[in-house]
């Protein structure tokens, strides 16, 4: 019996052994042993950490995240200019960060923020760590501060699934942290800067062809209405206004214009998929402070 | 004799995971440490980015901690702390013997030397309004007057 449960656990280390024994530790020790950047003993130094390497994969940090998001964010405003409006900049603030409190990760490097973009195309992005940006466009499609507040959710929502850092691909984080293991090994003095920012531009690149032209997976797009309704409901705004919102996008959207119907699934599809969740479309009771605040705001949208 | 090898590394592995899992550190620039697990409740203080807390309670998503080394306790949202360590010396050479989550949290990635290079390199990306924006904060007691006069009522209460 004893024998069994020490072969059981035997066993049981070499499968996990196996499962977190990455290919970073074989790409990070191999290239620099080759170069002679590093030692046989400083790669097998690396080669330990393997596990942890792998596991950061899927988990870059926040501050490194704030970092992306901040350049993601300065692509995005490099195709659009700001639109200025304190007043309507602030009203989407307030509502938007009130709805990011009740998101699964309220808490980013430095919290959400929210943008207006000066552009006629029906359109939105969020950046990792929290940087937000939706059109005039987008904001006139809205006809009360729930629709709004649908739009700002499915945002948030693909911010705290990380979906931003997904779109990156595996390859340019393989050489980011090979260039942080050997650097960590103390025999990387020059040039990591330059290997670094060459990953973070590329990954920088990854996650803007994805939301300005690709878009993101069906998968990923459910996951954020689903999380969009559960910000909606958790605040208190009823999540009919998600479907509201889709409905009028289906009427608006124009096929082919490069906005959203070119990064989104269909609207009626993602209507379907809501309807199923048990979310339909409805008129919404109106309430005369919300009213008053959400035209002022946005009157000169 | 096996057996007794294999007890003592369950009881190390054991010990271990207990004396990780209790102590975490702030991983978000700052967050305020809080008298009540609510973003509305008063500030005791603001903790910073790699601060240590040893964990007290935990209630849903808040976590009660008291501020290593002193006797200060509050409130913290769960998501501003991590598990991991958070190695402080950002721009040092670490040692090799450190692992990569270390490494990683140390400022070794991505980090504000890493966009400067990226800034040079493409001197037409503009940051002033992203700047301007991480700037618009509104705070917690705001954001429940917003709802309030809304006539808005989160489910669970206000957050």
């Amino acid at each position: 019996m004893k024998k069994r449960v020490f072969f059981f656990c035997l066993c049981l280390g070499f499968l996990w052994g196996c499962k977190t024994m990455g290919v970073v530790s074989e790409v990070g020790s191999t290239v620099g042993v080759a170069s002679g950047a590093i030692t046989e003993s400083q790669a097998a130094a690396i080669k330990r950490s393997s596990a942890a390497l792998a596991k950061s994969f899927e988990d870059i940090t926040p501050e490194q995240e704030y970092y992306i998001g901040r350049s993601v964010g300065a692509v995005v405003l490099s195709s659009y200019s700001v639109w200025e409006n304190d007043q309507a900049t602030l009203y989407v603030n307030l509502l938007g960060q009130t709805l990011a409190r009740y998101a699964r990760n309220p808490e980013s490097f430095r919290g959400y923020a929210f943008l207006i973009l000066d552009s006629d195309e029906i359109n939105a992005f969020a950046a990792p760590s929290g940087f937000i940006f939706i059109t005039r466009g987008m904001l006139r499609l809205c006809s009360n501060e729930t629709e709004l507040a649908a739009v700002l959710a499915h945002e948030i929502a693909h911010v705290s699934e990380k979906h931003g850092l997904k779109a990156i691909k595996r390859s340019r984080l393989t050489s980011a942290l090979t260039t942080m293991a050997v650097e960590g090994a103390g025999a990387f003095a020059g040039g990591h800067l330059a290997d670094l920012t060459q990953a973070f531009g590329e990954s920088i690149s990854d996650i803007t062809g994805v939301l300005m032209n690709n878009g993101y997976s069906r998968a990923f797009e459910s996951q954020a209405d689903l999380g969009a309704v559960d910000i909606l409901r958790a605040c208190g705004y009823d999540p009919s206004g998600l479907v509201n919102m889709l409905t009028v996008m289906d009427q608006r959207l124009k096929p082919g214009a490069p906005d959203f119907a070119s990064t989104h699934p269909s609207p009626q599809s993602r209507i379907s998929e809501l309807n199923q969740a048990g979310i339909q479309e409805k008129s919404l009771p109106s309430h005369p402070v919300r009213n008053a605040r959400f035209r002022e705001a946005l009157e000169g949208v | 004799m096996k057996h007794v090898c294999l007890c003592q590394i369950l009881i190390l592995l054991l010990v271990g995971a207990t004396a990780l899992a209790s102590t975490l550190q702030v991983q978000v620039r700052s967050t305020p440490l809080r008298e009540m697990p609510s973003f509305l409740s008063g500030v005791i203080m603001e903790i910073h980015y790699g601060q240590p807390v040893e964990v007290l309670a935990v209630q849903k998503d808040w976590q009660r901690v008291q501020v290593l080394g002193t006797r200060t306790i509050g409130w913290v949202h769960g998501s501003a702390l991590t598990d991991r360590k958070i190695e402080l010396a950002s721009g040092d050479a670490l040692s090799g013997r450190v692992s990569a989550d270390e490494l990683a949290l140390a400022g070794k990635g991505f980090s504000p030397e890493v966009e400067a290079a990226f800034r040079a390199e493409n001197q037409t990306l503009d940051y002033q309004a992203l700047d301007r924006m991480e700037k618009i904060k509104i705070r917690p007691e705001e954001s429940a007057f917003f709802l309030e006069v809304g006539g808005i009522e989160p489910r669970g209460g206000v957050k």
